[in-house]
């Protein structure tokens, strides 16, 4: 017997199959990299470090981990650990302070309080290169440079990142004025309103802060490169450099094993990849479970 | 009378408000006087210096390294055309994709995770493995686009990265690549609409395009405005890709070469040239700061304030 | 516990625990030096053995960038730089020439005299010199092995004679070589080569700059004080016809990759390309981490000319900060360090230092501890050799304004130049517009 389908029901397959085509084809345009690494992973020093091939003529992909696992230097349990302290400095710090001064610019009357945004957002634009300078003097001749890292974090606890600060403005500011007016009348203090209706409705902006701080972390090289010095207190960044200078002899070219970076990039991207597959569900979640914004 | 007092009570009820914003964005001010003010403030006084990176005592030139910026230095505008035609090309595309790709992951089917995480992929892979793959993809004689182009008879397939005269278009194209984070806030702020706006928009019948129109744009624009900002900076300010693309120095013949790379090489490589490099910073910080007032002005018209559902 | 307040807690947790980890404080006695990445653990004896017979420790940090430390109280005693960079760093540096003047031990005259030349302004001698860096032919043994018949054949040589590069060998004998080492499929315009008989220096002036200094032209007009260019010449029109042809002449000239091909691959360091005008001896580490049997000879000369000047001599080298509290002990390791001692410790990782007595002190080591490179073909190319020059924005001129208009006549298709003399003409109004322009 032939199984018929529902009007309905085939229309929602045809809206299915709408979907799963754009889907499966961008995602081989965002899977070409990964691709790439693995592959760059399985090939030979000689191979590696000389020829861009997208298909690999030599496999010496166990040899390359076992290369990179036992280089001397490579100690990626303390990196790691090492990295994830950092992290939660930094995300601690920003998501506090940013969602606060977010939460202000998007909730209460100031003067001029738009221009004020307005600068604030024009100074994240000047590139960090210029202004890394005087903050480095400042960092290295204060001492605070080779402490707890602090260069990297402490900017975090003082709201510098725009974009969070902007990222939390926007969010908060789809909350109805309704509900903090309703609270203020029950008679709840300001930062009650905050943590008791602010902060649950937007869920999803402070999970999606917190993965971008952890990526953001992970793959910053400029900081790390620039105030992490002792090889304790190296950080996932350097676990990769570690073998993109393997074979630096002076001069500004000389010969890079992509080989053993790959097989290092894809081990450091492991937590990445896990953290996003399971944030990704607390992301749908966090969202589902707030009824009232409907 | 009547007005006064409920101007009066008015009045009180801001100046707490007032006191409030500084409560929870105090913080924020003192870190911007800290971490930004007072290295803006060297900069600006280096801008009036011939300080190099390594001279002894700089020397104070006025404005002529404005001047010199504005009216002598080929770069330099150059480098500025280069910025803007990238940031308006790539910023289009990145919004575009990313919106889209948000919206399609935003579709409730079956393996959706799997797909949420392989498009979240291209964000955390190292960038050297990014342009590898679109160099292999994009070359000129042995790449994958140019034979299929080959296969269909094409004769003049473009020499994308090679040649000074689609390099800039190449680097955009691939700029689309970025839409990492945007993604992610959009499909943040979809994740708040709630279905039943589209259920009820379903029963009236109203097109796929319309819904987008009425009632997912609208929803969206704060983020959408966010986005814009953000694009519009991130594009202005693009470094890594054209830094790993051009070789760190505009590669091919300078025509990749956008103003914050011209900026960084003047500053750090010979000879080092500290306080003009401080002076072109400033100028094109007022450069993105009228186009992110523009961007202010026109969000007036398409963003939504308290969207409340 | 909800997943949020786990979270937090974990946190909470670690951020207390690593606030508790504290610092280690450098040694404010010791001496500091600034050296590059590679370089760590390198030096460790001769540190040791400086320490033991002065009784100052010295303590080296690695991969440090100086844009940074410098002006800090990060920055060390002993700076780096190049005969390339002094011309921008030199306000940094103390004058080194009453040092060694009231040294018995240490003379000016002890190194090459090019390289000391370029580290002296006015007489005051700002950096001493460590490591050499010039301009050699790197050839391929293998690819050379493989067309040895035919090389034979065109060079008329004997089985005897070697099939490799020449001291005496022309450009046009470097060319012959080059076509036959070059192989492709097809004909006319529609060759795809495999392989090449040489690369083609195209972001980097070292090949071009050869020619033009070799057949006897210059970049700026002598006299000028660098600030007008020379390269509307015949020299120059000539040399860069030579560097043209290489990559776009025709079956039986062409034996370089142009800009395209050079995108696809071909290299010498991938074993596809058989010669290379290498400028840094630092590659040599490399190629022979690729296990790549190769070998080096002087660059060929124009015919006619085999007396030629062209090769680029250049040397990294360290000098005493102007800030340094310790600038007598500095002096002393800097001796050690640009001295005999440091030379041979530094020959061990393949660097070749600028000591006049350098080919001696390598010819008295044992064969074992000798690399396998000839080492008197560098000294013989250090002798023809010569420096850059010295105006501070040579480099930035090159790379803005010359490298990018000559790569223009590198590639075929839309944009691409062929008129060799109206580029070059075409840079040299860059040129001087720059310098008229320029306000300092």
């Amino acid at each position: 017997m032939k199984k018929v389908l529902s009007p309905a029901r085939r229309r929602r397959n045809r809206k299915t199959a709408l979907v799963y085509i754009p889907l499966v084809l961008f995602a081989i345009v965002a899977i070409l990299p990964l691709y790439y690494l693995v592959i760059t992973a399985m090939k030979s020093l000689a191979e590696a470090s000389t020829q861009a091939t997208m298909f690999p003529h030599s496999f010496a992909l166990f040899e390359n981990i076992r290369f990179v696992l036992t280089h001397p230097d490579y100690d990626v349990v303390r990196m790691f650990t090492n990295t994830m302290a950092v992290f939660a400095l930094k995300t601690l710090g920003t998501t506090i302070t940013c969602s606060l001064a977010g939460y202000a610019f998007a909730v209460y009357r100031f003067p001029h309080k738009n221009v004020i945004f307005i600068i604030l957002l024009a100074t994240m634009m000047i590139p960090g290169e210029i202004l890394g300078i005087p903050i480095y003097e400042f960092m290295v001749n204060t001492g605070l440079k080779e402490i707890a890292y602090i260069p990297l974090w402490i900017a975090c606890w003082f709201a510098t990142d725009v974009f969070m600060i902007f990222l939390f403005k926007q969010f908060f500011q789809t909350i109805p004025k309704a509900y903090i007016e309703a609270a203020r009348i029950d008679g709840y203090s300001e930062l009650r309103i905050f943590w008791k209706i602010a902060v649950p409705l937007n869920r999803p902006v402070f999970v999606t802060a917190i993965l971008l701080y952890f990526i953001g972390t992970y793959n910053d090289l400029y900081g790390p490169a620039l105030y992490v010095s002792n090889q304790s207190d190296w950080l996932m960044a350097n676990s990769i450099t570690i073998f993109e200078n393997l074979y630096r002899s002076g001069g500004s070219s000389y010969l890079v094993p992509w080989n053993y970076v790959s097989v290092a990039s894809l081990i450091a991207m492991v937590p990445e990849v896990l953290l996003f597959s399971f944030m990704q569900k607390q992301f749908m979640e966090s969202v589902s479970g707030v009824g009232i914004k409907g | 009378m009547e007005k006064r007092e409920l101007n009066k009570i008015l009045k009180r009820g801001y100046r707490k408000e007032y006191k409030y914003f500084l409560w929870f964005a105090g913080i924020a001010l003192l870190g911007f006087v800290l971490f930004y003010f007072l290295p803006i403030l060297r900069t600006a006084i280096l801008s009036f210096t011939d300080r190099t990176i390594f001279g002894a005592d700089p020397r104070f030139v006025g404005w002529d390294n404005y001047l010199y910026a504005l009216t002598e230095d080929a770069l330099f505008k150059k480098s500025l055309t280069q910025s803007l035609v990238f940031a308006a090309g790539s910023g289009v595309l990145v919004l575009v994709t990313s919106l889209m790709l948000a919206m399609l992951l935003n579709a409730k089917v079956k393996g959706i995770g799997i797909f949420r995480t392989i498009y979240f992929l291209p964000f955390i892979i190292p960038a050297f493995a990014v342009g590898a793959v679109y160099k292999n993809i994009l070359n000129p004689n042995t790449g994958l686009i140019n034979r299929i182009l080959e296969f269909f008879g094409v004769a003049n397939a473009p020499l994308w990265y090679v040649s000074p005269q689609s390099a800039l278009l190449t680097m955009i194209l691939i700029s689309a690549m970025g839409f990492g984070v945007k993604m992610l806030v959009f499909l943040a702020a979809l994740q708040g609409i709630p279905p039943t706006l589209y259920e009820v928009a379903d029963i009236e019948g109203a097109s796929a395009f319309r819904k987008f129109w009425k009632i997912t744009l609208p929803l969206i624009s704060p983020m959408l405005f966010l986005n814009v900002i953000m694009i519009t900076i991130d594009g202005m300010k693009s470094f890594s890709l054209a830094f790993v693309m051009g070789n760190g120095s505009g590669w091919p013949a300078n025509s990749t070469l956008l103003f914050p790379i011209y900026m960084f090489m003047t500053a750090f490589n010979m000879p080092f040239r500290l306080g003009y490099a401080a002076a072109m910073a400033w100028l094109f910080f007022l450069v993105i700061l009228a186009m992110t007032g523009l961007n202010f002005l026109i969000s007036r018209y398409y963003v939504q304030k308290d969207v409340s559902v | 516990m909800t997943l949020g307040k786990k979270i937090l807690f974990v946190l909470l947790a670690l951020f207390l625990s690593f606030a508790a980890i504290a610092c280690d404080r450098t040694d404010d006695a010791v001496l500091r030096i600034a050296l590059d990445i590679e370089d760590e653990g390198r030096y460790d004896e001769l540190f040791t053995y400086f320490t033991e017979t002065t009784g100052i420790p010295v303590a080296a940090t690695y991969g440090l960038d100086l844009n940074k430390i410098f002006n800090t109280k990060d920055e060390p005693d002993l700076i780096k730089t190049s005969t390339v960079v002094i011309g921008s760093m030199k306000d940094l540096y103390v004058d080194l020439a009453p040092y060694l003047e009231a040294d018995p031990d240490a003379d000016a005259s002890d190194y090459v005299d090019v390289l000391i030349d370029a580290l002296t302004f006015e007489g005051k001698i700002y950096a001493l010199p460590t490591s050499v860096n010039t301009s050699l032919l790197y050839y391929n043994k293998t690819l050379f092995d493989e067309k040895a018949v035919e090389l034979r054949a065109a060079f008329g040589l004997t089985e005897a004679d070697s099939i490799y590069p020449q001291a005496d060998w022309s450009w046009v004998d470097f060319q012959t070589a080059g076509v036959i080492l070059s192989e492709f499929t097809g004909s006319g315009d529609d060759r795809t080569y495999t392989q090449f008989g040489a690369e083609a220096q195209l972001s980097w002036w070292g090949e071009w700059l050869v020619y033009l200094n070799q057949m006897g032209g210059t970049f700026y007009v002598p006299g000028t004080d660098d600030r007008v260019c020379a390269i509307n010449s015949a020299e120059a029109t000539l040399a860069t016809t030579f560097y043209r042809t290489k990559s776009m002449g025709s079956a039986t000239e062409k034996f370089a990759p142009d800009a395209v091909e050079q995108s696809s691959g071909f290299a010498f360091l991938t074993g596809n390309v058989a010669m290379i005008f290498g400028g840094h001896l630092g590659d040599w580490y490399a190629f022979d981490v690729l296990e790549m049997d190769w070998g080096v000879q002087l660059l060929p000369t124009p015919v006619g000319d085999p007396a030629a000047r062209g090769g680029e001599i250049s040397a990294d080298a360290f000098g005493i900060s102007l800030r340094s509290e310790k600038k007598d002990q500095a002096f002393q390791f800097l001796k050690l360090w640009a001295g005999d001692a440091g030379a041979l410790e530094m020959y061990k990782h393949g660097k070749i230092g600028a000591l006049k007595t350098m080919e001696a002190l390598i010819d008295a080591l044992p064969e074992t501890e000798r690399t396998s490179i000839d080492h008197h073909v560098v000294f013989d190319a250090m002798e023809i050799a010569v420096t850059l020059p010295a105006e501070k924005d040579f480099a930035k001129v090159m790379r803005d304004m010359v490298m990018t208009e000559l790569y223009l006549l590198m590639y075929d298709g839309r944009g691409a130049e062929t008129d060799v003399a109206a580029v070059l003409s075409r840079i040299k109004t860059h040129v001087d517009d720059y310098y008229a322009g320029l306000y300092d």
